[in-house]
Protein backbone atom coordinates (compact mmCIF):
# COMPACT_ATOMS: atom_id res chain seq x y z
CA UNK A 1 0.00 0.00 0.00
CA UNK A 2 1.61 3.31 -1.06
CA UNK A 3 2.22 5.82 1.67
CA UNK A 4 0.74 9.31 1.62
CA UNK A 5 4.16 10.65 0.62
CA UNK A 6 4.37 8.23 -2.34
CA UNK A 7 0.89 9.21 -3.41
CA UNK A 8 1.71 12.93 -3.20
CA UNK A 9 4.93 12.32 -5.11
CA UNK A 10 3.06 10.47 -7.88
CA UNK A 11 0.48 13.28 -8.09
CA UNK A 12 3.23 15.90 -8.31
CA UNK A 13 5.02 13.98 -11.08
CA UNK A 14 1.75 13.61 -12.99
CA UNK A 15 1.00 17.33 -12.62
CA UNK A 16 4.49 18.27 -13.85
CA UNK A 17 4.09 15.90 -16.80
CA UNK A 18 0.75 17.47 -17.66
CA UNK A 19 2.32 20.90 -17.54
CA UNK A 20 5.12 19.63 -19.76
CA UNK A 21 7.74 20.55 -17.15
CA UNK A 22 9.12 17.03 -17.01
CA UNK A 23 9.12 14.31 -19.60
CA UNK A 24 7.43 10.96 -19.10
CA UNK A 25 9.95 8.14 -19.18
CA UNK A 26 7.33 5.41 -19.10
CA UNK A 27 8.39 3.76 -22.37
CA UNK A 28 12.09 4.05 -21.49
CA UNK A 29 11.27 2.44 -18.14
CA UNK A 30 9.47 -0.41 -19.90
CA UNK A 31 12.48 -1.15 -22.13
CA UNK A 32 14.88 -0.93 -19.20
CA UNK A 33 12.76 -3.11 -16.93
CA UNK A 34 12.26 -5.73 -19.63
CA UNK A 35 15.99 -5.87 -20.30
CA UNK A 36 16.68 -6.08 -16.58
CA UNK A 37 14.32 -9.03 -16.23
CA UNK A 38 16.07 -10.90 -19.04
CA UNK A 39 19.64 -10.67 -17.71
CA UNK A 40 21.17 -14.14 -17.81
CA UNK A 41 18.60 -15.42 -20.30
CA UNK A 42 18.62 -15.83 -24.06
CA UNK A 43 16.53 -12.78 -24.94
CA UNK A 44 16.26 -13.88 -28.57
CA UNK A 45 15.01 -17.46 -28.31
CA UNK A 46 13.75 -17.44 -31.88
CA UNK A 47 17.42 -17.63 -32.90
CA UNK A 48 16.91 -15.97 -36.24
CA UNK A 49 20.56 -14.95 -36.01
CA UNK A 50 23.30 -17.19 -34.55
CA UNK A 51 23.84 -16.47 -30.83
CA UNK A 52 27.30 -15.15 -31.74
CA UNK A 53 25.77 -12.29 -33.69
CA UNK A 54 22.44 -11.96 -31.92
CA UNK A 55 22.85 -8.51 -30.37
CA UNK A 56 20.42 -6.79 -32.76
CA UNK A 57 17.91 -9.60 -32.48
CA UNK A 58 18.21 -9.39 -28.69
CA UNK A 59 17.57 -5.64 -28.63
CA UNK A 60 14.65 -5.89 -31.03
CA UNK A 61 13.16 -8.76 -28.99
CA UNK A 62 13.40 -6.65 -25.83
CA UNK A 63 11.66 -3.70 -27.50
CA UNK A 64 8.99 -6.01 -28.92
CA UNK A 65 8.35 -7.49 -25.51
CA UNK A 66 8.38 -4.14 -23.69
CA UNK A 67 6.29 -2.19 -26.20
CA UNK A 68 4.15 -4.59 -28.26
CA UNK A 69 2.03 -1.66 -29.49
CA UNK A 70 5.04 -0.43 -31.51
CA UNK A 71 4.93 -3.61 -33.65
CA UNK A 72 8.70 -3.50 -33.72
CA UNK A 73 10.08 -6.02 -36.24
CA UNK A 74 12.67 -8.69 -35.45
CA UNK A 75 15.90 -7.28 -36.85
CA UNK A 76 19.00 -9.41 -36.97
CA UNK A 77 21.70 -6.97 -38.03
CA UNK A 78 23.05 -3.81 -36.38
CA UNK A 79 23.14 -2.03 -39.72
CA UNK A 80 19.45 -2.75 -40.36
CA UNK A 81 18.60 -1.89 -36.77
CA UNK A 82 20.36 1.46 -37.10
CA UNK A 83 18.48 2.20 -40.34
CA UNK A 84 15.21 1.32 -38.67
CA UNK A 85 15.82 3.44 -35.57
CA UNK A 86 17.03 6.35 -37.67
CA UNK A 87 13.87 6.45 -39.78
CA UNK A 88 11.28 5.47 -37.19
CA UNK A 89 9.29 8.45 -35.91
CA UNK A 90 9.09 6.66 -32.56
CA UNK A 91 12.81 6.92 -31.87
CA UNK A 92 14.94 10.03 -31.57
CA UNK A 93 18.70 10.24 -31.74
CA UNK A 94 20.00 11.78 -28.51
CA UNK A 95 23.36 12.88 -27.16
CA UNK A 96 23.08 12.34 -23.42
CA UNK A 97 22.21 8.71 -22.61
CA UNK A 98 19.59 7.65 -20.08
CA UNK A 99 18.33 4.27 -18.90
CA UNK A 100 16.24 2.43 -21.48
CA UNK A 101 18.03 4.08 -24.42
CA UNK A 102 19.43 1.93 -27.21
CA UNK A 103 23.14 2.26 -27.90
CA UNK A 104 24.36 1.09 -31.29
CA UNK A 105 27.56 0.98 -33.32
CA UNK A 106 26.41 -0.37 -36.69
CA UNK A 107 28.43 -2.98 -38.58
CA UNK A 108 30.15 -1.60 -41.65
CA UNK A 109 30.93 1.80 -40.20
CA UNK A 110 34.17 0.98 -38.35
CA UNK A 111 37.85 0.96 -39.35
CA UNK A 112 37.97 -2.80 -39.93
CA UNK A 113 39.78 -3.77 -36.73
CA UNK A 114 36.54 -5.13 -35.26
CA UNK A 115 34.52 -6.97 -37.91
CA UNK A 116 31.11 -6.54 -36.27
CA UNK A 117 29.30 -3.67 -34.60
CA UNK A 118 27.19 -4.08 -31.49
CA UNK A 119 24.06 -2.84 -29.80
CA UNK A 120 22.63 -2.88 -26.28
CA UNK A 121 20.33 -1.26 -23.75
CA UNK A 122 21.60 1.40 -21.39
CA UNK A 123 21.11 0.69 -17.70
CA UNK A 124 20.14 2.84 -14.75
CA UNK A 125 23.07 2.29 -12.41
CA UNK A 126 26.50 3.85 -12.50
CA UNK A 127 29.46 1.53 -12.88
CA UNK A 128 32.80 1.87 -11.04
CA UNK A 129 34.23 3.82 -13.99
CA UNK A 130 31.57 6.49 -13.40
CA UNK A 131 29.44 5.82 -16.50
CA UNK A 132 26.19 3.90 -16.88
CA UNK A 133 26.14 0.13 -17.34
CA UNK A 134 25.05 -1.39 -20.64
CA UNK A 135 23.16 -4.66 -21.10
CA UNK A 136 23.81 -6.51 -24.34
CA UNK A 137 23.98 -9.95 -25.87
CA UNK A 138 27.09 -11.90 -24.87
CA UNK A 139 28.23 -13.65 -28.03
CA UNK A 140 29.99 -16.39 -26.04
CA UNK A 141 26.87 -17.52 -24.19
CA UNK A 142 24.04 -16.09 -26.29
CA UNK A 143 22.51 -14.56 -23.16
CA UNK A 144 21.82 -10.97 -22.15
CA UNK A 145 24.50 -9.75 -19.77
CA UNK A 146 25.69 -6.53 -18.17
CA UNK A 147 28.93 -6.56 -20.12
CA UNK A 148 29.78 -2.97 -21.03
CA UNK A 149 29.77 0.50 -19.58
CA UNK A 150 29.38 3.63 -21.65
CA UNK A 151 33.09 4.34 -21.21
CA UNK A 152 34.20 0.83 -22.11
CA UNK A 153 31.86 0.87 -25.15
CA UNK A 154 33.38 4.11 -26.37
CA UNK A 155 36.90 2.76 -25.77
CA UNK A 156 36.25 -0.60 -27.46
CA UNK A 157 33.93 0.26 -30.34
CA UNK A 158 34.63 3.97 -30.68
CA UNK A 159 38.39 4.21 -30.24
CA UNK A 160 39.58 0.71 -31.11
CA UNK A 161 37.00 -0.21 -33.73
CA UNK A 162 36.55 3.27 -35.18
CA UNK A 163 32.78 2.91 -34.96
CA UNK A 164 30.45 5.84 -34.44
CA UNK A 165 28.34 5.44 -31.30
CA UNK A 166 24.66 6.32 -31.65
CA UNK A 167 22.06 6.51 -28.91
CA UNK A 168 18.33 6.32 -29.64
CA UNK A 169 15.47 7.07 -27.27
CA UNK A 170 11.91 5.88 -27.63
CA UNK A 171 9.10 8.48 -27.55
CA UNK B 1 -22.76 8.78 -34.67
CA UNK B 2 -20.86 9.81 -37.79
CA UNK B 3 -21.43 8.24 -41.14
CA UNK B 4 -21.26 9.40 -44.69
CA UNK B 5 -18.29 7.66 -46.24
CA UNK B 6 -18.32 4.31 -47.95
CA UNK B 7 -15.94 1.58 -47.01
CA UNK B 8 -12.98 1.79 -49.40
CA UNK B 9 -12.57 -1.46 -51.27
CA UNK B 10 -8.98 -2.10 -52.31
CA UNK B 11 -8.48 -0.69 -55.77
CA UNK B 12 -5.37 -1.93 -57.58
CA UNK B 13 -5.43 1.16 -59.75
CA UNK B 14 -4.62 3.42 -56.78
CA UNK B 15 -1.27 5.10 -56.87
CA UNK B 16 0.78 4.21 -53.81
CA UNK B 17 2.68 7.18 -52.43
CA UNK B 18 5.53 5.05 -51.15
CA UNK B 19 5.81 3.00 -54.32
CA UNK B 20 5.57 6.12 -56.49
CA UNK B 21 8.09 8.26 -54.66
CA UNK B 22 10.00 5.78 -52.54
CA UNK B 23 10.07 5.74 -48.77
CA UNK B 24 11.76 8.91 -47.62
CA UNK B 25 11.96 10.12 -44.08
CA UNK B 26 11.70 13.74 -43.10
CA UNK B 27 12.56 15.15 -39.72
CA UNK B 28 10.66 18.28 -38.79
CA UNK B 29 12.67 18.80 -35.63
CA UNK B 30 9.30 19.25 -33.93
CA UNK B 31 7.32 16.84 -31.83
CA UNK B 32 4.13 18.88 -32.05
CA UNK B 33 2.68 20.54 -35.11
CA UNK B 34 -0.69 21.07 -36.76
CA UNK B 35 -1.10 21.82 -40.47
CA UNK B 36 -4.68 23.05 -40.09
CA UNK B 37 -5.12 26.28 -42.03
CA UNK B 38 -7.34 27.72 -39.30
CA UNK B 39 -10.60 28.43 -41.13
CA UNK B 40 -12.73 27.33 -38.21
CA UNK B 41 -14.15 24.16 -36.73
CA UNK B 42 -17.02 23.07 -38.99
CA UNK B 43 -19.99 20.98 -37.89
CA UNK B 44 -21.36 19.01 -40.85
CA UNK B 45 -24.67 18.25 -39.14
CA UNK B 46 -25.28 21.89 -38.16
CA UNK B 47 -24.35 22.91 -41.71
CA UNK B 48 -27.11 20.64 -43.03
CA UNK B 49 -24.84 17.97 -44.52
CA UNK B 50 -24.98 15.04 -42.07
CA UNK B 51 -23.64 12.71 -44.78
CA UNK B 52 -21.18 15.19 -46.28
CA UNK B 53 -17.97 14.17 -44.52
CA UNK B 54 -16.19 13.45 -47.81
CA UNK B 55 -16.73 17.04 -48.93
CA UNK B 56 -15.39 18.35 -45.64
CA UNK B 57 -12.32 16.12 -45.70
CA UNK B 58 -11.55 17.04 -49.30
CA UNK B 59 -12.02 20.77 -48.71
CA UNK B 60 -10.09 20.84 -45.44
CA UNK B 61 -7.06 18.95 -46.79
CA UNK B 62 -7.02 21.29 -49.81
CA UNK B 63 -7.27 24.29 -47.47
CA UNK B 64 -4.27 23.14 -45.48
CA UNK B 65 -2.19 22.89 -48.63
CA UNK B 66 -3.40 26.06 -50.39
CA UNK B 67 -3.99 28.15 -47.23
CA UNK B 68 -7.24 29.19 -48.87
CA UNK B 69 -10.85 28.76 -47.73
CA UNK B 70 -12.95 26.24 -49.66
CA UNK B 71 -16.62 25.31 -49.40
CA UNK B 72 -17.16 21.66 -48.40
CA UNK B 73 -20.73 21.78 -49.71
CA UNK B 74 -19.54 22.38 -53.27
CA UNK B 75 -17.29 19.31 -53.24
CA UNK B 76 -19.93 17.17 -51.54
CA UNK B 77 -22.69 18.14 -53.95
CA UNK B 78 -20.44 17.57 -56.95
CA UNK B 79 -19.44 14.17 -55.54
CA UNK B 80 -23.09 13.20 -55.07
CA UNK B 81 -23.82 14.27 -58.65
CA UNK B 82 -20.75 12.34 -59.87
CA UNK B 83 -22.04 9.21 -58.11
CA UNK B 84 -25.59 9.83 -59.26
CA UNK B 85 -27.47 10.31 -55.98
CA UNK B 86 -28.75 13.13 -53.81
CA UNK B 87 -27.34 14.44 -50.54
CA UNK B 88 -29.21 11.99 -48.35
CA UNK B 89 -26.43 9.48 -48.59
CA UNK B 90 -22.67 9.38 -48.26
CA UNK B 91 -20.00 9.12 -50.92
CA UNK B 92 -16.94 7.15 -51.80
CA UNK B 93 -13.71 8.80 -50.66
CA UNK B 94 -11.93 8.12 -53.95
CA UNK B 95 -14.81 9.66 -55.89
CA UNK B 96 -14.49 12.76 -53.75
CA UNK B 97 -10.79 12.95 -54.59
CA UNK B 98 -11.61 12.53 -58.29
CA UNK B 99 -14.16 15.33 -58.06
CA UNK B 100 -11.37 17.56 -56.78
CA UNK B 101 -9.38 16.68 -59.87
CA UNK B 102 -12.26 17.27 -62.27
CA UNK B 103 -14.22 20.17 -60.77
CA UNK B 104 -11.74 21.74 -58.38
CA UNK B 105 -12.51 23.42 -55.08
CA UNK B 106 -14.75 26.44 -54.69
CA UNK B 107 -14.13 29.40 -52.40
CA UNK B 108 -17.30 30.50 -50.53
CA UNK B 109 -17.46 33.77 -52.47
CA UNK B 110 -17.03 32.10 -55.87
CA UNK B 111 -20.09 31.27 -57.93
CA UNK B 112 -18.98 29.72 -61.20
CA UNK B 113 -17.49 26.36 -62.03
CA UNK B 114 -14.68 27.97 -63.99
CA UNK B 115 -13.58 29.75 -60.81
CA UNK B 116 -13.52 26.43 -58.97
CA UNK B 117 -11.50 24.91 -61.80
CA UNK B 118 -8.61 27.20 -60.90
CA UNK B 119 -8.26 25.27 -57.61
CA UNK B 120 -8.17 21.79 -59.09
CA UNK B 121 -6.42 19.00 -57.23
CA UNK B 122 -3.74 16.73 -58.58
CA UNK B 123 -3.28 12.97 -58.51
CA UNK B 124 -4.13 11.27 -55.23
CA UNK B 125 -1.98 8.68 -53.56
CA UNK B 126 -2.78 5.91 -51.15
CA UNK B 127 -0.84 5.85 -47.88
CA UNK B 128 0.23 2.29 -47.20
CA UNK B 129 1.85 0.75 -44.18
CA UNK B 130 5.62 1.10 -44.49
CA UNK B 131 7.35 -2.27 -44.05
CA UNK B 132 8.53 -2.61 -40.46
CA UNK B 133 6.51 0.33 -39.17
CA UNK B 134 3.04 0.24 -37.67
CA UNK B 135 0.17 2.28 -39.12
CA UNK B 136 0.71 5.04 -36.58
CA UNK B 137 4.35 5.59 -37.53
CA UNK B 138 3.61 5.13 -41.24
CA UNK B 139 1.18 8.04 -41.04
CA UNK B 140 3.56 10.10 -38.91
CA UNK B 141 6.28 9.54 -41.51
CA UNK B 142 3.91 10.77 -44.19
CA UNK B 143 2.63 13.72 -42.16
CA UNK B 144 6.15 14.97 -41.55
CA UNK B 145 6.53 15.51 -45.28
CA UNK B 146 4.26 18.48 -44.90
CA UNK B 147 0.56 17.98 -45.54
CA UNK B 148 -2.64 16.73 -43.97
CA UNK B 149 -4.07 13.33 -44.88
CA UNK B 150 -7.68 12.46 -45.63
CA UNK B 151 -8.56 9.20 -43.92
CA UNK B 152 -11.56 6.92 -43.92
CA UNK B 153 -12.25 4.54 -41.04
CA UNK B 154 -15.16 3.14 -39.14
CA UNK B 155 -16.43 5.74 -36.66
CA UNK B 156 -17.00 3.51 -33.64
CA UNK B 157 -19.89 4.18 -31.24
CA UNK B 158 -17.40 4.50 -28.36
CA UNK B 159 -15.78 7.47 -30.09
CA UNK B 160 -18.94 9.52 -29.60
CA UNK B 161 -18.02 9.56 -25.89
CA UNK B 162 -14.67 11.27 -26.45
CA UNK B 163 -14.03 13.47 -23.40
CA UNK B 164 -12.93 17.09 -23.38
CA UNK B 165 -9.28 15.99 -23.37
CA UNK B 166 -9.95 14.90 -26.97
CA UNK B 167 -8.35 11.46 -26.59
CA UNK B 168 -10.20 8.93 -28.74
CA UNK B 169 -11.15 5.95 -26.56
CA UNK B 170 -10.44 2.38 -27.50
CA UNK B 171 -13.23 0.32 -29.06
CA UNK B 172 -14.55 -3.16 -29.54
CA UNK B 173 -14.93 -4.48 -33.06
CA UNK B 174 -17.23 -7.38 -33.88
CA UNK B 175 -15.42 -8.33 -37.09
CA UNK B 176 -18.15 -7.22 -39.49
CA UNK B 177 -17.14 -3.88 -41.00
CA UNK B 178 -20.39 -3.57 -42.90
CA UNK B 179 -22.52 -2.96 -39.82
CA UNK B 180 -20.58 0.11 -38.70
CA UNK B 181 -20.77 3.70 -39.95
CA UNK B 182 -17.73 4.88 -41.92
CA UNK B 183 -16.42 8.40 -41.67
CA UNK B 184 -14.01 10.53 -43.69
CA UNK B 185 -11.92 13.00 -41.68
CA UNK B 186 -8.41 14.35 -41.64
CA UNK B 187 -5.21 13.74 -39.74
CA UNK B 188 -3.26 16.97 -39.62
CA UNK B 189 -0.52 16.82 -37.01
CA UNK B 190 1.06 15.34 -33.93
CA UNK B 191 0.64 16.19 -30.27
CA UNK B 192 2.34 14.90 -27.14
CA UNK B 193 0.08 14.19 -24.19
CA UNK B 194 1.60 12.93 -20.93
CA UNK B 195 4.78 12.13 -22.82
CA UNK B 196 3.08 9.96 -25.43
CA UNK B 197 2.58 10.83 -29.10
CA UNK B 198 -0.92 11.26 -30.56
CA UNK B 199 -2.18 12.01 -34.06
CA UNK B 200 -4.32 15.14 -34.30
CA UNK B 201 -7.63 14.60 -36.09
CA UNK B 202 -10.43 16.95 -37.12
CA UNK B 203 -13.79 15.28 -37.64
CA UNK B 204 -16.35 18.04 -38.52
CA UNK B 205 -18.45 17.65 -35.40
CA UNK B 206 -18.19 21.20 -34.18
CA UNK B 207 -16.54 22.75 -31.16
CA UNK B 208 -18.58 20.72 -28.69
CA UNK B 209 -16.82 17.50 -29.68
CA UNK B 210 -13.57 16.47 -28.01
CA UNK B 211 -11.04 19.21 -27.31
CA UNK B 212 -12.83 22.18 -28.94
CA UNK B 213 -13.42 20.05 -32.02
CA UNK B 214 -10.01 18.38 -32.08
CA UNK B 215 -9.50 14.76 -31.21
CA UNK B 216 -6.31 12.81 -30.65
CA UNK B 217 -5.60 9.23 -31.66
CA UNK B 218 -3.35 7.13 -29.44
CA UNK B 219 -1.12 4.61 -31.18
CA UNK B 220 -3.00 1.47 -30.19
CA UNK B 221 -6.43 2.80 -31.17
CA UNK B 222 -5.17 4.10 -34.50
CA UNK B 223 -3.40 0.83 -35.35
CA UNK B 224 -6.45 -1.20 -34.36
CA UNK B 225 -8.75 0.98 -36.46
CA UNK B 226 -6.50 0.83 -39.52
CA UNK B 227 -6.05 -2.93 -39.34
CA UNK B 228 -9.66 -3.23 -40.49
CA UNK B 229 -10.05 -3.90 -44.20
CA UNK B 230 -11.64 -0.99 -46.00
CA UNK B 231 -9.78 1.85 -44.28
CA UNK B 232 -7.99 4.33 -46.47
CA UNK B 233 -5.54 7.23 -46.22
CA UNK B 234 -5.23 9.57 -49.19
CA UNK B 235 -2.88 12.42 -49.89
CA UNK B 236 -3.60 14.81 -52.73
CA UNK B 237 -1.70 17.91 -53.72
CA UNK B 238 -2.55 20.78 -56.05
CA UNK B 239 -3.02 20.20 -59.72
CA UNK B 240 0.09 20.65 -61.82
CA UNK B 241 0.44 20.26 -65.59
CA UNK B 242 2.48 17.10 -65.03
CA UNK B 243 -0.63 15.45 -63.56
CA UNK B 244 -1.92 14.86 -67.08
CA UNK B 245 -0.76 11.40 -68.05
CA UNK B 246 -1.86 9.10 -70.81
CA UNK B 247 -2.53 5.58 -69.63
CA UNK B 248 -2.43 2.94 -72.32
CA UNK B 249 -4.12 -0.36 -71.60
CA UNK B 250 -4.15 -3.38 -73.84
CA UNK B 251 -7.34 -4.90 -75.17
CA UNK B 252 -6.81 -7.88 -72.82
CA UNK B 253 -6.52 -5.58 -69.79
CA UNK B 254 -9.67 -3.78 -70.88
CA UNK B 255 -11.61 -7.03 -71.22
CA UNK B 256 -10.36 -8.37 -67.87
CA UNK B 257 -11.22 -5.09 -66.17
CA UNK B 258 -14.70 -5.11 -67.72
CA UNK B 259 -15.30 -8.73 -66.67
CA UNK B 260 -14.04 -7.90 -63.17
CA UNK B 261 -16.60 -5.15 -62.87
CA UNK B 262 -19.39 -7.43 -64.07
CA UNK B 263 -18.62 -10.10 -61.48
CA UNK B 264 -18.15 -7.50 -58.75
CA UNK B 265 -14.40 -7.74 -58.17
CA UNK B 266 -14.14 -3.96 -58.41
CA UNK B 267 -16.96 -2.30 -56.58
CA UNK B 268 -16.17 1.28 -57.49
CA UNK B 269 -14.96 2.67 -60.76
Amino acid sequence: MPSLLDSLKADLIRALQLLGLIRSRMNQDKIYNTALSLIGYDASPRNEAPDMYACAETVSSIVRKALPELRFPVITGTSELFDYLDRSPSFTRVISPEHGDIIISPTGTGNGVLPHGHTGIIGNNTSPDGSLWIMSNDSRTGTLEVNFTLDSWHRFYGTRGGYPVFIFRVD
Amino acid sequence: MKHGAKRSILDPRDYSFHRSFGITYASLGLKEYNYDAGFGMPDQTADGYPYGCTGYAQAEVAQDIDKDHYAPSYTYQKTCAYEGHDTTTGCDIRTSARVGQVYGMQRPEETTESQAQTHRRGAFYNIEQIPGLDWFDSFRTQLRKGSSISIGTIWFPEWAYTQSDGIIPTFTYNGNANVYPWHNYKICGEKTINGFPYLIAKSWQGRHFGDQGWCYFPRETFNKAFDIYGTIGLIQGRYTPTDIVTVKITMLQFVLHYLGRIIGLQAYA
